[in-house]
């Protein structure tokens, strides 16, 4: 236990990377994160932190494990059956990568939005409400939430006349933007987010981009992106990954500007990934 | 052109791109219309059966009534008695028998239902493993086994068992309901696990993401939203029992009882045509009167896959 507990001290002291000043509170932080799917080693020793209001980016080439390690964030690499992570992810002073600790329950602290719009077939009403009616939410809160977190993500004068119509009749943008409602709804303290915009046109792009933005004033946001541009506009800090390797994690305009690793240099001039 | 003219399949009168593509070669068109031919009367042969069948049934069935055989009103009374020498007879009320299909069929539809349904969320959701190795092969076995096989354990184990231990006759409706029930199983379960493994794993993952368990992704998101292909399984298994005659017959008791009374022996519409259809002679009201609950049968039918066709509709709204 203690030589192991050494062995994984010497091991972060090697992995060094340049980390941002620590001017702002920390969220979350991640520690020798390691994601194995069966015998594929597909992050490789993350440390890497979300620092509060503010919005972190993860980018790379396709493959690089970034989405792999953005899972690890809320658990859902539990659904996994051949995905095993190891390592230490903090918030709150407790490291909840621990199977012990109820991955459920984690969950309802840090929302997720994927790639893919993925609205259940409910309608729009009761796509928000399916959160906060897990939690034991009356009629009244739950009518209040959806029409705050509606509010929050410019959803509500398009759709406060269709609630109880099908969330599928929505158009790609706005259906990512319910999604990211409903993640609101829960009142998390993080959002993930996963590629929201890879399959949205440039308009819905933007509004979601804009909306980023907005949501950081309440919450600390880690996205997932193969766009550098949208990395660059929204983010305050970003970390590049390459091959499982988080190969570099400054600040957005430190990282853009005076990369310090020749492997990001190459990505960010395109000569590769 | 030369070129043209020189490859070795080419006629020498084609001469131009130009000719042969306004004038296709003859057999390309040839082959086009033979086929054109060959699915046509396919489709029309199909039609033509369907609809003969059709009128012979509806003009079977409702010619008692127009030649006034029968009455509408001894039709649906609930005395049977197509031999009876009694005044006002013969009676062929056959209200008990269409209430004994439609309970057989509802009271196994309620077993079946939640049992089928609950098999395919554990063959699909809890264990994928266990279900596609043993619980899959199970399902295909059940629905290879012949309805006379199905009949037949029934009277050997299930009506001896209900004789025993209620000391009825053990031919009854509740015997009736237990043997359709395991033959309508498997066609709820296959449709069940069809439906719930369509739903994309991107929803799931969407619930789990919000703080859902497994159970309240299954009960809250994985049934509503499947809720259309699980009822479509229901009624095609329902059709399946309405439809059921042989081992039902084997089993029922075959008597002219209100279908209210589960230890009761009674009739349904498929026992009573079976066991009648060789007994009566053609022309007669008693025999006409089969060709009406046989009409009855089909209207059923219809309406089961009426049914089906709204639901699936449905489906498709979302």
């Amino acid at each position: 236990m203690t030589s192991q507990a050494v062995f994984q001290f010497q091991t972060a002291q090697e992995n060094i990377h340049p980390l941002p000043q620590m001017e702002q509170v920390t969220q979350l932080e991640a520690k020798q994160v390691n994601v194995f799917y069966g015998s594929k080693h597909a992050v490789k020793d993350i440390h890497l932190s979300l620092y509060k209001n503010s919005v972190t980016a993860f980018i790379g080439p396709s493959g690089c494990g970034k989405s792999t390690f953005l899972r690890c964030l809320n658990r859902m690499n539990d659904t996994i059956p051949s995905a095993k992570v190891t390592g230490e992810i903090m918030i709150d002073g407790i490291n909840m990568n621990q199977s012990e600790l109820n991955a459920t329950q984690i969950r309802r602290h840090i929302g997720m939005v994927f790639q893919k719009p993925n609205p259940f077939m409910k309608s729009i009403f009761e796509n928000i409400a399916f959160a906060p009616r897990l939690y034991g939410a009356s009629k009244a809160e739950c009518k209040q939430l959806v029409e705050e977190s509606l509010q929050k993500v410019g959803l509500w004068d398009e759709v406060k006349d269709r609630l109880h119509h099908s969330a599928l009749e929505l158009s790609g943008g706005q259906q990512q933007r319910l999604c990211i409602a409903r993640a609101i709804a829960m009142k998390p303290s993080i959002i993930l987010l996963d590629e929201p915009t890879s399959a949205l046109d440039p308009i819905s792009t933007s509004k979601i981009e804009q909306l980023i933005l907005e949501l950081k004033k309440d919450f600390t946001i880690a996205i997932v992106t193969h766009n550098m541009q949208q990395a660059a506009r929204i983010s305050d800090y970003t970390a590049f990954f390459y091959m499982g390797d988080l190969i570099e994690f400054n600040h957005t305009n430190q990282l853009f500007h005076q990369p310090s690793q020749q492997a990001t240099i190459d990505y960010l001039t395109g000569r590769f990934g | 052109m030369e070129q043209v003219t020189n490859l070795p399949n080419k006629k020498l009168e084609e001469t131009s791109l130009a000719e042969e593509l306004r004038s296709p070669a003859k057999k390309l068109i040839r082959i086009e219309q033979r086929g054109r031919i060959y699915t046509l009367l396919s489709a029309w042969i199909l039609i033509i059966t369907l609809f003969s069948l059709l009128f012979f049934i509806t003009s079977k069935g409702i010619m008692p009534f127009i030649h006034g055989e029968i009455t509408l009103q001894n039709f649906f009374s609930t005395h049977w008695g197509p031999t009876s020498a009694e005044p006002g007879g013969p009676f062929f009320g056959s209200i008990n028998f269409i209430l004994g299909s439609l309970m057989v069929t509802l009271l196994s539809a309620l077993i079946s239902a939640p049992l089928g349904i609950g098999a395919a969320i554990f063959m699909t959701e809890i264990s994928p493993k266990f279900g596609r190795k043993i619980l899959q092969p199970a399902i295909e076995i059940l629905v290879g086994i012949p309805s006379v096989v199905y009949g037949f354990i029934g009277l050997t184990l299930i009506v001896p068992f209900i004789r025993n231990t209620t000391g009825s006759i053990g031919f009854s409706l509740l015997a009736g309901v237990i043997v359709l029930s395991v033959m309508i199983l498997p066609t709820i379960v296959s449709m069940s696990v069809d439906t719930i493994q369509s739903i994309p794993q991107s929803l799931r993952e969407g619930s789990y993401a919000l703080g859902a368990t497994r159970w309240q992704t299954i009960s809250r998101l994985l049934v509503r939203t499947s809720l259309p292909g699980l009822m479509t399984g229901v009624i095609l298994g329902m059709a399946r029992a309405f439809g059921e005659a042989l081992a039902v017959q084997m089993v029922i008791g075959n008597s002219p009882n209100l279908p209210f009374q589960l230890m009761k022996p009674i009739s349904t519409l498929t026992s009573v045509i079976t066991l009648n259809m060789g007994n009566t002679v053609q022309g007669t009201p008693y025999n006409s009167v089969l060709w009406s609950m046989a009409l009855i049968l089909l209207l059923m039918t219809l309406f089961f896959i009426l049914l089906i066709r709204l639901m699936t509709q449905r489906g498709k709204q979302g």
